[in-house]
């Protein structure tokens, strides 16, 4: 943005900047992991203004796609496992490393609360012995100082390849820059993503053949009217919005990804409100889309060859239509891949019967722990 | 005009930060939700009025995606996060609330 900011402006950016600091750090340093969980999805919205404010229209829809749907459902399902197997509670992941050693002294020190730690630096590192601590911190530091230094004595001169782009961006059949360099200056790192992508859900399927968290369960369906009517009104939209993301993507911010997440998000909530089955069971139609976008791909790559010569070169003319083919089928298939990664988890192996109950996002068991992590209430103590 | 939609949209940003409050202290997990969820509403709301200062109309399409998958969370909440009869007491989340 070359116009002076006005104040009100800069106030905006440095709330922003500062929130998205805030809520890294709360995030990193709460001891309730549900908290943190919530937290990540506020901080998903803050990033989005953020890049909205750096004029990163595209990034800040792939981030709201991503972030609304399918990383907020994500992480809350996987509180939910932790919180089944008895470890989201900080207590409870006390006792559970307790157990783990077969320590049953420290076991009865853990079950009075001594010393919880942050959720998410639960870790080994922790634990460490200081010297190391100190020196890893003073490592983080010498590089963030580092940067900053550098980043302080940067000579003041403009990229030069936004102008690359910009100079050669009508051969591309594209009018929007971001499309152009993913899918034509730079569609061989596109491709290999999406190749990660298809990698990562085959990854995940074969984790366990056994049992799957989201197979349907017919007892635990009971009829949702609300449920059932939310999808049936906002997944086609989904649909619309998708088709739209694609097209729109060829000449302002959206594009293959963005829709592909947008979809994902919509089959989520079907998945939620059990109109959309275990998918994964052997379904072979389900498995040729997650791969079809990366064989378009590719085919259109190498198709194209005896015209010019080089792999994933569209010849001239035909620009705009192979991307717009290729961008099309990647979102079917992105989505597809993320709605994967999101119902091929296996069932949670192990269940604490007490924990079965228990609303885990609250007060596991009942027990309350004051801000300084003393527990004020233990029911165990009570018995 | 710019003045005035973009000081509404610090505002916003600073009843959103405030809001942040809710999702801290808590103490039950559906305030946490409902929290992040009004955090979601305001988002759009400020996404909107930069689509308007900044004159970039795409801003719109993300505030139109927010807006439309906002309820993904909720769902996935209700289905996974939450639990239903909790054995502490004042810990039974209100049965009316959960999706927003």
């Amino acid at each position: 943005m070359g116009i002076p900011m006005t104040p009100l402006e800069w106030g905006l950016d440095a709330t922003v900047a500062l929130l998205l600091v805030g809520l890294a750090g709360r995030i990193l340093f709460t001891r309730d992991l549900f908290e943190a969980t919530v937290l990540f999805i506020a901080f998903g919205l803050t990033l989005s203004l953020a890049w909205v404010r750096l004029g990163a229209a595209n990034v800040a829809l792939a981030e709201a796609a991503l972030g609304a749907g399918v990383t907020g459902a994500l992480f809350l399902t996987a509180f939910h496992r932790l919180a089944r197997r008895g470890l989201a509670h900080p207590l409870d992941r006390q006792r559970y490393r307790a157990d783990e050693l077969h320590d049953r002294s420290s076991r009865g020190r853990a079950d009075r609360g001594d010393d919880p730690k942050p959720a998410l630096l639960d870790v080994g590192i922790l634990h460490g012995p200081l010297w190391l601590r100190a020196s890893m911190a003073l490592a983080g530091l010498a590089v963030t100082g580092g940067i900053a230094a550098r980043l302080l004595t940067l000579a003041d001169r403009p990229p030069s390849l936004p102008i690359l782009v910009e100079a050669h961006l009508a051969e591309t059949g594209v009018s929007n820059p971001v499309t152009a360099v993913l899918l034509n200056f730079r569609a061989y790192d596109t491709l290999l993503e999406v190749a990660v992508l298809v990698v990562a859900m085959i990854a995940v399927g074969s984790l366990d053949r056994g049992s799957r968290a989201f197979v349907r369960d017919p007892e635990e369906l009971e009829e949702d009217p609300v449920l059932d009517a939310l999808s049936r009104l906002v997944v086609p939209l989904a649909g619309v919005a998708a088709v739209y993301l694609v097209w729109v993507g060829s000449h302002g911010p959206g594009g293959a990804f963005q829709a592909g997440a947008l979809l994902a998000g919509a089959g989520v909530l079907l998945v939620a409100a059990g109109l959309m089955g275990p998918v994964t069971e052997g379904a072979a139609p389900i498995r040729a889309l997650a791969v079809m976008g990366l064989a378009i791909f590719i085919a259109v790559g190498a198709g194209s060859m005896p015209w010019t010569g080089s792999f994933l070169a569209y010849p001239p003319g035909t620009e705009y239509g192979l991307i717009l083919l290729v961008e099309a089928v990647l979102a079917l298939s992105i989505a597809v891949v993320l709605i994967e990664l999101f119902v091929d988890v296996p069932a949670v192996p192990h269940v604490d019967p007490a924990l079965a109950k228990v609303d885990p996002t609250g007060d596991p068991l009942g027990r309350r722990i004051s801000p300084d992590g003393a527990v004020i209430r233990n029911p165990d103590e009570e018995r | 005009m710019t003045t005035f939609l973009f000081g509404l949209a610090f505002f916003l940003l600073l009843n959103l930060t405030a809001g942040l409050g809710r999702v801290i202290r808590g103490p039950v997990a559906v305030d946490r939700m409902v929290a992040a969820q009004l955090f979601g509403t305001t988002g759009v709301g400020i996404l909107l009025i930069l689509a308007e200062a900044m004159e970039e109309p795409a801003l719109r399409d993300v505030g139109f995606i927010f807006a439309l998958l906002a309820v993904v969370v909720s769902v996935a909440f209700v289905k996974r996060g939450w639990v239903r009869g909790g054995e502490g007491e004042g810990d039974e989340p209100p049965a009316e609330e959960g999706s927003r």
